[in-house]
């Protein structure tokens, strides 16, 4: 009989298929050319031109990609006056594009059984310290009954780590039972209604079940594009370790069928102006060679974990003033990219990043594994190092943030019509690009918001909200009257207790 | 797209779409989308972008448990779905082959 350790080194031994990453290379070269991207940063104007920052910012607001070089010019702005200007054309490109609002998710991880040693994570093989746990059908039901009828979340971000016990089979079983669960509201019901993937990358036959079981968007952050730092971080001989396997991914995805790809860096690994440099150069290899660029951008920071072999004092861990400018770069770059903050950050930075161009906030987020249905309400004291993969900075309930975000004029949108809707890959990218998706979304960012409201709401989030809500229907009856007929009927019959209308 | 070798895109369906996609506009004022279907995923897969002016709710035809069209109609019109499924199964034969 075969050990456990000698199935997972079988398994391990499977996973890589070469052939599906030198397919997609240029005559053997990757899309990252660290020399190219140290150069252009290097010659990048020291004090950039005022004039030729706003050239660059009116391309922004023309929704126009930019390039590399002009991603370097706006690195190495540090005038004051120039960085207002920015980040007031970076909240008007979100404006224009997404409106005020604002998507909320969860994140749920589904287990953290890991076969790789990545140094900075909690989760990592070599950390005994972790307990270790993988959630049956029957715990994730208990879960998602919290998440979609107490919480009143209808879209998820599912972490899954890289094991056997988390294969493929494992993560369509549990979509299956993710979007299987409704539950009784006050006035409805609630259910999950998009599940996004953030899960290790896979061969296109696994890529392609994936897709089959009705996914969101599917996930995988190269964590450093820095060839040097990722194999300093993920040891040689792990999975992980294998660097153009994971920088592909995307590629295989897209063939896969999966047209809504979401990148990301875990900053603080390495350099961060190389690290923005190299996501701006990941999302136009996608555009160019598959057609569709990343539809949502993730830039978590790095915090410190468990048994992580990250010093304090590492080089590269970003202040809040690079940050705020890598967010302001990121929307200025990709104009119509989705880009998600979520808790691991502190409320006030948060905040901020609204007013900055961010599309997506998770809330009322657990992170431990089987933690949104394990005991205690308050998310402060439930943190625990043990069993998460790192410690969150903002720990405000869902009804928290729609008030906060009320406050700011922002619509808390729950929206998940898109992807039922054909609204995905290259057609989603186009209207974003031309301004159209936005009416879509209006239209179904209030209707959600209502349901969530009369489901969920305190009475404060409902006094915050509600004056909200009437503000969009004038706007509705004013910019959109031939949406208006459909859009009030759907209102009036959710107010009654219908659920899941969309346009 | 991605299509062709190891793709996912159905030969026979995108090729009926393809021939039939003006015909279709025509007669209804508005883009034609082909999706496919997984789980609640629609996927874009063909069709006229982008969809400037067509705010109005999709209508939904499905061919099969894996394709369907989404209409954005300019002109109000409903769409006769039988008629619709009948002209599909004539140019991409029955199922999803």
């Amino acid at each position: 009989m075969l050990t456990e350790e000698t199935n997972t080194s079988s398994w391990m031994s499977r996973r890589i298929k070469n052939d599906e990453i030198v397919k997609y290379m240029d005559h053997g070269r990757d899309f990252i050319d660290d020399v190219l991207i140290e150069r252009q940063l290097a010659e990048a104007p020291k004090e950039p031109d005022p004039r030729q920052v706003r050239e660059i910012l009116a391309q922004s607001m023309a929704i126009k990609d930019l390039s590399p070089e002009q991603v370097a010019v706006l690195i190495n702005v540090r005038d004051p006056g120039m960085l207002e200007e920015m980040r007031d054309t970076a909240l008007r490109i979100k404006l224009k594009i997404y409106d005020n609002r604002i998507v909320t998710f969860a994140p749920f991880y589904l287990g953290n059984y890991c076969v790789n040693r990545c140094s900075y994570c909690g989760f990592n093989n070599d950390n005994c310290d972790a307990q270790r746990k993988v959630l049956s059908p029957d715990e994730i039901r208990r879960e998602i009954s919290v998440l979609a009828g107490e919480i009143g979340h209808k879209r998820l971000i599912v972490v899954y780590g890289e094991h056997p016990k988390n294969d493929v089979d494992y993560i369509i079983e549990s979509l299956k039972t993710i979007y299987s669960v409704r539950v009784k509201t006050r006035n409805g019901h609630g259910s999950i209604r998009r599940v996004n993937v953030n899960a290790p990358p896979f061969c296109v036959e696994d890529l392609r079940r994936i897709n089959e079981a009705g996914i969101g968007t599917y996930q995988v952050f190269q964590e450093t594009y820095h060839k040097e730092t990722y194999a300093r971080m993920h040891p040689a001989g792990t999975l992980k370790g294998n660097y153009n396997w994971r920088l592909y991914c995307m590629h295989r995805a897209l063939e896969a069928g999966i047209d809504d790809v979401g990148i990301g860096v875990l900053f603080g690994l390495y350099d961060w102006r190389f690290e923005l440099m190299s996501l701006v150069y990941h999302t136009q290899e996608l555009e160019k060679r598959l057609g569709i660029g990343a539809h949502t951008i993730s830039f978590p920071r790095l915090v410190p974990a468990l048994n992580s072999a990250i010093p304090a004092d590492w080089p590269y861990l970003v202040n809040d003033e690079d940050f705020k400018k890598i967010m302001l770069i990121i929307r200025l770059a990709v104009p119509y990219t989705g880009m998600i903050i979520t808790a691991r950050e502190r409320a006030d930075i948060r905040d901020e990043a609204v007013r900055m161009g961010i599309t997506q906030m998770d809330a009322s987020s657990r992170i431990a594994i089987g933690s949104y249905s394990g005991g205690t309400t308050d998310a402060v004291t439930v943190q625990k190092e043990d069993r998460q993969q790192f410690i969150l900075g903002d720990t405000r309930s869902l009804d928290e943030l729609i008030r906060d975000l009320a406050r700011m004029g922002h619509i808390t949108s729950f929206c998940t019509a898109g992807y039922r809707c054909g609204r995905t890959g290259k057609c989603i990218m186009d209207l974003l690009r031309s301004g159209t998706e936005g009416k879509f979304c209006k239209l179904n960012a209030v209707l959600t918001f209502q349901e969530w409201l009369d489901d969920f709401g305190s009475e404060e989030a409902r006094k915050a909200g509600e004056p909200l809500i009437d503000k969009e229907i004038a706007q509705i009856k004013e910019k959109n009257p031939k949406a208006l007929d459909i859009f009030m009927d759907y209102h009036r019959r959710i107010k009654t207790g219908e659920r899941d209308l969309y346009l | 797209m991605p299509d062709g070798e190891g793709g996912y895109v159905n030969v026979n369906m995108m090729q009926a779409f393809e021939q039939l996609e003006s015909m279709l506009e025509s007669e209804t004022g508005g883009p034609v989308h082909l999706v496919r279907i997984a789980g609640q995923r629609w996927s874009y897969a063909a069709g006229r972008l982008p969809l400037e002016e067509s705010f109005d709710a999709p209508q939904r035809v499905i061919l099969s448990p894996e394709w369907a069209l989404l209409f954005y109609p300019g002109n109000g019109s409903d769409i006769d779905r039988e008629q619709i499924r009948e002209l599909f199964e004539k140019h991409a034969g029955k199922g999803d082959a």
